[in-house]
């Protein structure tokens, strides 16, 4: 049976390691550092129990006053009057969401901003040790009375108290709220990366269940040279969807082939990099291939190779990976897209310039060098009507123009639109306008 | 001898401890009532105080400096008010509710009524609604005292008033609700016998549910 008291430390350590899994330590003490530099005041982060998240290593210097406070403490088995404290500040802090600043048991300023990720309050960043007065005769006897339990000789803590910054009301509320908004950078990155942990996780599972039924087809086979054959005729398979721009079916393969090189490069980084890379260059190419900007598929491979060296985890580079293939496919479409619109205007024009004539699919679709079938297809999605049916209504919008005009017979006016047969034209015109071109002459 | 609690007011104001520790000696010493110092001199101001502080004129920084000289006060009037507990006129148990930290109010009203013969058994603040039944149990008081500073521990105080009916002890005290959000009409809807918008009306609650004898 496991008691409360451990089954408290196991929480305590638990939220302590979930900030720090979330955000880098290093970054969070690179901020705190630009903190103090900007203010000239200490900071430190905690968890909800009020524990510093650093090592004594890591963590910032404490004031010579506090340092005496505390090594007394521990002296009066009292280390909690501390972390006491900072658990209560930060949970006041939570609850207001704002700056919350309070007294220190031994009787100095500081306040607390609280890190909520995710609706779960993970810790505070804590701040000050500082006054807002100058040491006075009063303060002396306050300290006397915070402190009485810890010591009777006050000398040594009134010298070191004598060092503390005094800074106005103004600026503690001003760094208070500085560190409001450096609580809320923190929040905003740890958000990213838990958004970013579970992408990487469903890629992991992906990955993992690739790797599962490769397995069993392996077992089934039993080939030594499958791997290499295998991975091959994936890759071959792998540009041409890509430059299909399909990006469900290359995700697919391109899953194949990553679970591939994750199983034969063995736990060998270098060569799991070295094979990743080898990919990367095949979806480049396959991607300009398809109509992707030369310039953008490079920049897309560009940050690839710089994230590949970068990251030293196999789900990083992993979840790297599947992006870039995402990237080149965007590529390709954007490209197509555009390419499709310049194609589908090039038959538009083409067509306005040459109504006159009996035109065929095929004359429109090679005036942009298009087989018949694909200009249809890009055409009726484009414009959601067919080539035919945009010829007859350019025609149509001549003919009522022409018909405007009494000096043009019905079949002058049919022939003039290329229908050689006046007779042809007229029906056309009626199930178009919903009556003859004679109708629609008496009418105008 | 007005000028020296105007002295007294204006510096709890600017929040100068020191000030006001030398001029409560002073205004002691020409004979000045501490009873008078602390309805007049730190009383008053920290109702501006904390009215100002509710609608934004001032800000939590200055609410600690008016707080730490209204202390710097009551240090040097504590030995000149007389705490005579053989002839209580009565016990009230006094504290904040779970959540709020803020207990200036509070420590005045303890301060004040002790010096008017009240026994006051102050629990502090951050007081979870077990805490006040065990007082309640333990110290059988005349009044229980209720304090709120935030919305957000409204509700604690409710539940305080469920547990005692559900303790069965609801009809051996009166209980006084008080604090910034509190109104009138919540102290009714949750069956409190008196509600105290301040710190002056806490203490006129207090003589009223307690009857001389």
């Amino acid at each position: 049976m496991i008691n409360d008291s451990t089954k408290y430390h196991q929480d305590r350590s638990f939220n302590r390691l979930q900030l720090l899994k979330l955000i880098d330590k290093n970054l969070l003490k690179n901020i705190l550092n630009a903190f103090t530099k900007a203010t000239g005041l200490t900071a430190n982060i905690v968890d909800i129990e009020g524990r510093s998240i650093f090592s004594r290593n890591d963590a910032q210097k404490n004031c010579r006053f506090c340092q005496m406070i505390w090594r007394k403490q521990k002296e009066k088995g009292l280390e909690n009057r501390c972390t006491g404290s900072y658990a209560r500040a930060g949970k006041q802090a939570a609850i207001f969401g704002e700056p919350y600043i309070f007294r220190c048991p031994a009787g100095l300023i500081e306040w607390a901003a609280p890190i909520i990720i995710e609706e779960q309050h993970l810790g505070s960043i804590i701040c000050g040790q500082v006054l807002m007065w100058e040491p006075e005769e009063f303060f002396w006897i306050e300290l006397k009375e915070m402190n009485k339990g810890l010591t009777d000789d006050f000398y040594e803590l009134f010298q070191a108290a004598k060092e503390l910054k005094v800074i106005s009301g103004e600026k503690v509320q001003g760094a208070a709220d500085l560190l409001y908004v450096t609580a809320n950078y923190i929040m905003k990155s740890g958000w990213e990366n838990l958004k970013y942990q579970k992408e990487m996780a469903l890629q992991q599972s992906l990955l993992s269940e690739e790797i599962q039924s490769r397995k069993s087809l392996e077992e089934k086979l039993s080939t030594q040279s499958l791997s290499l054959n295998y991975s091959l005729e994936k890759e071959k398979e792998l540009i041409s969807k890509v430059r299909l721009g399909d990006l469900k079916e290359a995700q697919k393969i391109f899953q194949t082939l990553l679970a591939d090189i994750f199983i034969n490069g063995a736990a060998n980084l270098n060569i799991i990099k070295a094979r990743i890379l080898e990919l990367g260059v095949i979806l480049s190419r396959a991607s300009v291939d398809g109509g992707a900007n030369l310039n953008q598929a490079l920049e897309i491979s560009s940050r690839f190779l710089q994230d590949v060296s970068r990251f030293d985890q196999v789900e990083e580079i992993n979840l790297a990976a599947v992006k870039t293939l995402e990237r080149y496919l965007h590529a390709v479409q954007n490209n197509e897209i555009a390419k499709n619109r310049l194609a589908v205007q090039g038959m538009k024009t083409f067509i306005r310039n040459n109504y006159r004539k009996n035109l065929t699919l095929e004359e429109v679709s090679s005036s942009v060098y298009l087989s018949p079938s694909y200009a249809s297809r890009i055409f009726k999605e484009n414009q959601s009507i067919t080539i035919i049916e945009y010829i007859t209504k350019v025609k149509l919008e001549e003919a009522k123009k022409l018909l405007r005009d009494p000096k043009y017979q019905i079949d002058d006016v049919a022939e003039m639109l290329g229908y050689h047969d006046a007779s042809y034209f007229s029906k056309v015109f009626r199930r178009k306008e919903g009556m003859t071109p004679t109708q629609y002459r008496q009418i105008g | 001898m007005e000028d020296i609690i105007v002295d007294i007011q204006l510096g709890l104001t600017e929040g100068n401890a020191q000030l006001v520790k030398e001029k409560t000696e002073l205004a002691l010493s020409r004979g000045i009532k501490a009873e008078l110092i602390i309805k007049q001199g730190l009383m008053q101001p920290m109702k501006i105080i904390g009215q100002k502080f509710r609608t934004g004129e001032i800000f939590i920084p200055d609410v600690l400096m008016s707080s730490r000289a209204m202390h710097a006060s009551l240090h040097v009037l504590k030995p000149h008010l007389t705490f005579d507990y053989k002839f209580s006129k009565g016990t009230i148990v006094i504290g904040t509710v779970a959540g709020d930290l803020h207990d200036i109010g509070k420590n005045m009203v303890s301060m004040i009524l002790q010096s008017e013969g009240y026994k006051v058994v102050d629990l502090g603040i951050d007081v979870p609604a077990e805490g006040f039944i065990t007082a309640v149990t333990k110290y059988k008081p005349d009044v229980l005292a209720l304090s709120a500073l935030l919305t957000t521990t409204m509700a604690e105080q409710h539940e305080v008033m469920n547990r005692l009916t559900m303790e069965g002890i609801r009809n051996q005290v009166k209980v006084i609700v008080g604090g910034g959000p509190i109104t009138k009409e919540f102290a009714e809807a949750i069956g409190a016998d008196a509600y105290a918008s301040d710190m002056f009306s806490t203490i006129d609650a207090v003589k009223n549910l307690i009857p001389e004898s």
